[in-house]
């Protein structure tokens, strides 16, 4: 197992209890990828992802215990 | 009968204290439609090239659109148009809230102001009745204040009040255009303009709400917003305000920071919009900032805009002010390091109480930070420690510009001309095009948007096209929308061939269209945005009963922009002025996803060469061929 810290951003907060204001520590099988993270919470697709505060693009990179993974959803303008 | 808007347009000689009423026929309205195209159609008409922006001779225009009042989410918009005082070429800009409808229901679709009066006026337009009042008793007061006496004066609470602070009466070259005192026509510098003609405000009200064609067809189309928009990809922008998007730009690495010259910022989180929502919002504190800190427009179920209310502390807020927009964090927060989101708040609320574009003036601030730390300003200069991230002096400077008092008299007049009055290298740290400072999406990071802030009429803006995005790794997604507007394929990411240009211009025409109907651009949109482009179409059939397309809607929109380049070509501005700050071509970014970026002048060239030829336009001044105005039904405005 790993354990990840996560926070979510915006609506993306009611992913978890309200109580969590989009933070919590997640245990995840070793080897756990930001793909299986999007599939456990069902995320869309246009979400951003950032790891440790880099961009990360590719879904397929296995996470790391300890790791702080970022996540917002995107939209254009503003 | 004219259905979905009144056919009248009220022309106002302030000169002469005297005004006509003109009835356009249906197929005036049909080709423009309204917004900025309509506006753009009476600038070219009735003002003369070589007009001083801030003279009797620059015409403003008012204009809203067929659909203005009708009963569906985002269509409550105006737009205000002139010459702009800030950058000599076409003035344009949108604003929400209540006036627009108020102002449909009280019997016209624009207003023509032509002239100067002697002393200052306001305007009281009631259910088609016209009344020039004075105003010399509201002159000088901020903007609460003179709407409160507005309407105690005419006895009513209901009317709804557009008008200037002291910072557009002063003639500050970014001044805004205010109404509800929290929303603002804010670029390009419209409120000076109604500043120079001595117009203070125009109050509006009425009870004459024009026939639509077909209301099932608009009940419908709103009944689909409301079921759509929890699964939307606005919710958040509802919810958390456009500052939600700090995260999300931080990640990129398109967080303009320290007046551009890095796209991170470590300190975003302190200004972000989910950090708003749980601290400085209206009601946070009991948990009832989604009942009592959003606000707003007429028939607008999506409730973006923010209410922010800060009672103790060195910053108090009044919510009446509402609150900051993404663009304003940013400018006066990571634009110059600054990471007290109170402060933030403050320097809205002036800007909101005066009459000031945020943008404008947090990046002219940002630009004087830089100087500073770079050592081409002094304390003696400013009078002030500009430190980057010194937030006590970015309120004191706002306040300054907003009141021309010290070095804000010469920051008020823009960061252009402050460098050009200044000498001393002070150019090489601005961030401007065509005299208008940039807004907070950085063009190193999303390169069909640097092309647009480059060849846009009215300067550098980011809701004149799609950002890149959309057509980059989110393509999948927005598709079949894109697909409507002839998008078809993905591309590469910061890529600026061909189809990236294709696919600026062409969502460039669309965001036209948006401005021109006067649609909200979160609502509505090609991409990621609640309605799409068959719905604008849908939404302009319900209310006219015109059989339109999206194509027909593409075309008002490239009208639009082919309106605007002939007004700049008029004044005398080529291919020479659509270019881009120096130092996005010659700093690397620093730091973050965007570390080492910077703009390729060979590439950009060569991309202004394509989007000229794929928009009808000679290559090398850039202004429409005759071919295109004749397609266009343009020839009458021929330069």
């Amino acid at each position: 197992m790993i354990e990840i810290e996560l926070r979510f951003y915006s609506t993306l907060r009611e992913k978890l209890p309200p109580e969590a204001r989009g933070q919590t520590t997640l245990q995840l099988a070793a080897g756990a990828t930001l793909a299986d993270l999007a599939a456990h919470f069902d995320l869309p697709p246009t979400v951003i992802y950032s790891i440790n505060d880099d961009h990360a693009e590719d879904l397929t990179i296995p996470l790391q215990s300890g790791d702080l993974v970022r996540v917002f959803s995107a939209v254009g303008g503003g | 009968m004219p259905l979905g808007y009144t056919g009248k347009i009220l022309h106002l000689d302030l000169t002469h204290q005297t005004y006509e009423i003109e009835t356009p026929d249906e197929a005036f309205y049909r080709k423009y439609m309204g917004g900025s195209a309509l506006a753009m159609y009476y600038l070219l008409k009735e003002m003369p090239a070589g007009a001083d922006p801030l003279g009797p001779n620059n015409v403003l225009v008012f204009a809203l659109s067929v659909l203005t009042g009708a009963a569906f989410s985002g269509q409550s918009r105006m737009t205000a148009a002139a010459k702009s005082p800030l950058t000599g070429a076409i003035g344009d800009s949108q604003t929400g809230g209540f006036w627009p409808a108020e102002l449909k229901f009280a019997g016209f679709d624009a207003i023509v102001v032509k002239g100067a009066a002697k002393h200052p006026v306001y305007v009281w337009i009631h259910d088609g009745q016209v009344e020039i009042r004075p105003a010399d008793h509201l002159w000088g007061q901020i903007t609460g204040a003179a709407e409160d006496a507005i309407k105690a004066e005419l006895g009513d609470q209901k009317i709804e009040v557009l008008q200037i602070g002291p910072a557009g009466e002063q003639q500050v070259r970014f001044a805004a255009i205010m109404n509800m005192s929290n929303r603002a026509n804010g670029r390009t510098g419209l409120g000076a303009v109604m500043g120079s003609k001595n117009l203070k405000a125009i109050a509006v009200r009425g009870s004459q709400k024009p026939e639509v064609a077909d209301k099932k067809l608009l009940s419908d189309l709103a009944r689909w917003g409301v079921q759509n928009l929890p699964q939307s990809n606005i919710v958040g922008l509802a919810k958390y305000g456009t500052a939600e998007t700090t995260g999300s730009n931080q990640t990129i690495g398109s967080l303009p920071t320290f007046n551009y010259n890095s796209g991170v910022f470590a300190d975003w989180e302190a200004i972000d919009g989910t950090t708003m929502y749980d601290t400085i919002l209206k009601g946070a504190e009991e948990g009832k900032q989604d009942r009592l800190g959003r606000d707003t427009c007429y028939a607008c179920t999506v409730r973006c805009k923010r209410v922010v209310e800060i009672e103790e502390g060195p910053y108090k807020v009044d919510p009446r002010y509402g609150g900051p927009e993404y663009e304003t964090t940013s400018t006066f927060g990571n634009y110059a390091g600054i990471n007290d989101l109170a402060a933030i708040a403050k320097a809205n609320e002036i800007c909101n109480q005066y009459g000031m574009d945020t943008i404008s003036c947090g990046a002219t601030i940002s630009w004087a930070f830089e100087a500073y730390n770079d050592g081409k300003l002094t304390k003696e200069d400013v009078g002030l420690d500009l430190t980057w991230g010194n937030a006590e002096s970015m309120v004191k400077l706002t306040e300054l510009i907003a009141t021309r008092t010290g070095i804000g008299d010469l920051l008020a007049e823009g960061s252009q001309r402050a460098a050009e009055e200044l000498g001393r290298g002070m150019a090489d740290y601005l961030i401007t095009v065509k005299g208008q400072e940039l807004p907070a999406h950085m063009p190193q990071v999303k390169r069909s948007l640097a092309l647009i802030y480059a060849v846009n009429p009215f300067g550098a803006d980011h809701q004149s096209s799609e950002h890149d995005g959309a057509v980059e790794g989110d393509f999948e997604t927005y598709k079949d929308r894109l697909a409507l507007i002839g998008i078809h394929e993905q591309l590469p990411k910061r890529s600026l061939g061909p189809e990236k240009v294709r696919f600026a211009l062409r969502t460039q025409w669309i965001y036209s269209a948006l401005d021109s109907l006067n649609l909200c651009q979160f609502v509505f949109g090609p991409a990621w945005h609640l309605y799409g482009p068959d719905h604008m179409a849908q939404a302009v059939q319900g209310v006219t009963g015109w059989d339109v397309s999206v194509d027909e809607l593409l075309e008002v929109g490239e009208r639009r922009l082919n309106m605007m380049r002939l007004f700049n070509a008029r004044e005398g501005l080529d291919r020479k002025a659509d270019t881009l700050p120096a130092k996005l071509f010659k700093r690397a970014l620093q730091g973050g996803a965007s570390d080492g970026l910077k703009l390729d002048p060979a590439e950009f060239e060569a991309a202004l060469d394509d989007y000229y030829q794929q928009a009808g336009w000679d290559v090398e001044h850039g202004n429409p061929m005759p071919e295109t105005l004749e397609r266009l039904g343009l020839t009458w405005a021929s330069v």
